[in-house]
Formats: C-alpha cells, sequence, structure tokens
C-alpha cells in the first residue's frame, strides 16, 4: 500500500484541524507536516512504522482503502473517508462515549457536524471568513474559520466553494463534480440531517475554541 | 478528534463482527485483524483495527474515563 505526496497533504490538513490532546498527537502532527512538504509519496507501511507515537487512525485508514478496493492512499480516498458514513458514526459513538451531548448549547450537534469533511460556499467579509453548508433545505453558518496554509488559493471577497473540517479551511475551488458528488452523499446521511436540522450554525471562536486552538496547532507544526 | 474506543466481540454475522461498547451499545464492524467471540478489540471510524487483552480494554476505558473531562 503506498500514499501518495497529495494525500499526505489532506491528511495533514485533517491532522492539524482535529483537536487532539496531548503531545503525543502533536509529535505526529509535526511528522505529517514535514512528510507533506518533502512533497513524495512513501509506502504505507513505512509512512506507519516512522509515527513518532503509534496511532490507531491510519490502521482504519488502510482498512477504508481496502474496503473500497483501492490499492493505494490518495486524496480521493482521503476524501471520501473524512466525509462519509463511518466518520458520522464514529462521531455519534464519541459523543456518546465521552457524553458531550451534556455540555450544553448544542455541543454534540456541532461535534457531529464540524467532525465531517463538509463542501462548502466560503466568503471573505470584515468579520473573517465563513461558510455557508447547505443540506436539504437547510443552511448553515460557519463563523471564525482559518485556511490552511496547504489550501491552494488565496481566498477573494466574491464566493466560491471549499472543503472545510472544523475550523479549517482544507482546500479552496475543488473540483465542481467532486464537490457536487460530496454534497449529494452527505444528502442521505440522516444523521448529519438530523444535527443540522437542530443548529443555526457553528462560530468557532466560541465552540470549543476551536479557532484559538487551530491557530495554536499550526504555530507548533512550524506554520 | 479521532478517538479509539474498546469494544467486545459478541457475535459474528458474515463478513462482520457484532461488538458491544462500554455503554452496552451495539454495531456490525469488518476487521482487519482475526478475532474470535469473546475477544476484545480496538475501532476507528468503525473498522476493527487490533486485538487486545482484557487488561488492555480495562486501561483503555479508564484513558477515556480520563478524557472525558479534558475533551
Amino acid at each position: 500500500m503506498y500514499i501518495t505526496k497529495e494525500a499526505l497533504r489532506y491528511l495533514a490538513m485533517f491532522n492539524n484541524s482535529c483537536k487532539v490532546f496531548g503531545e503525543k498527537k502533536i509529535k505526529n502532527s509535526r511528522y505529517l507536516v514535514n512528510l507533506a512538504l518533502a512533497g513524495k509519496g512513501i509506502s504505507f507501511d513505512l509512512f506507519q512504522k516512522k509515527l513518532p507515537q503509534e496511532s490507531q487512525m491510519y490502521k482504519s485508514l488502510k482498512g477504508f482503502a481496502g474496503l473500497m478496493g483501492s490499492e493505494e492512499i490518495n486524496r480521493k480516498l482521503i476524501l471520501d473517508y473524512f466525509s462519509g458514513l463511518n466518520h458520522l458514526i464514529a462521531s455519534q459513538e464519541q459523543i456518546d462515549i465521552l457524553k458531550l451531548n451534556t455540555k450544553g448549547d448544542n455541543f454534540g450537534e456541532k461535534f457531529i457536524v464540524g467532525h465531517m469533511l463538509l463542501p462548502v460556499t466560503l466568503r471573505s467579509t470584515k468579520y473573517g471568513i465563513v461558510a455557508v453548508y447547505k443540506i436539504g433545505k437547510k443552511e448553515i453558518l460557519l463563523e471564525n474559520l482559518i485556511a490552511h496554509p496547504f489550501a491552494k488559493e488565496t481566498l477573494d471577497s466574491s464566493s466560491q466553494r471549499g472543503y472545510v473540517h472544523f475550523a479549517t479551511i482544507i482546500e479552496l475551488n475543488p473540483d465542481t463534480d467532486e464537490w457536487e458528488q460530496i454534497a449529494k452523499k452527505q444528502e442521505k446521511l440522516e444523521l448529519l440531517k438530523d444535527a443540522i436540522s437542530r443548529i443555526k450554525g457553528i462560530n468557532y471562536a466560541e465552540f470549543w475554541n476551536l479557532s484559538e486552538w487551530t491557530k495554536e496547532n499550526l504555530k507548533i507544526c512550524g506554520f | 478528534m479521532c478517538l479509539t474506543i474498546p469494544k467486545k466481540v459478541i457475535s459474528k454475522d458474515g463478513d462482520f463482527f457484532v461488538l458491544e461498547n462500554p455503554k452496552g451499545n451495539r454495531q456490525k464492524a469488518k476487521s482487519i485483524v482475526d478475532l474470535k467471540i469473546g475477544d476484545y478489540c480496538l475501532t476507528q471510524n468503525g473498522f476493527i483495527i487490533q486485538k487486545i487483552s482484557q487488561k488492555e480494554y480495562k486501561q483503555a476505558i479508564d484513558y477515556i474515563n480520563s478524557i472525558r473531562k479534558e475533551a
């Protein structure tokens, strides 16, 4: 199994945007960023072997690749992994186990929505970058987002499509067909629709202190 | 945050294992490791990724309890 250089960039962005605890994960974040900056794909087994700290996450990614019949871990596989049903169910389970739904202010619903890769429409405003996520007839607003340094283009003032994961913009102006396919796939995720139906949006400056956390994490990773 | 959750193997249904999490909720999952009924395992994003001992299962539950406050 091989992981492509593009997949390493995306994995680094997902890792950087996912709120983690402890020194263990920070070391892995730095490792991923450095690998992505090196700009070369590598054997996935070698990638796992060289992780500074063992992580179960990457074992499941390999399992997902096997299930999808993919012989390599590439950008598309990573996007499918973080935008699909498995990731959604795992989010719900974390809420149950950690009792996150007892934290108030729809924390559980916001956790489910934030945890997924979302195809959004982005806009730069004087209050910062905002995103609109639409599912069915419902729209929510995502505020105080941070553009990951690996995201390809500079955001201008006009609306454009992109991908968001927690408080981080992962990509700007992705392929339109791909963006629409992910949106259509998510239309069928009842758990996600249900969570969205109960919130108006997520302000990441307030929710879980994620805007600030993301900035700090990126700084630690050398950005 | 992507948490690895310890579970017990309850039964097998075709290619899927029926698992029970520490709260008693059950789900089906595919495995990338060999397992039998009664084993303990770790799951991540819906996949069984590692077989663990009963002692490690208890340690994993203790870890989850410890980060519940931090989360």
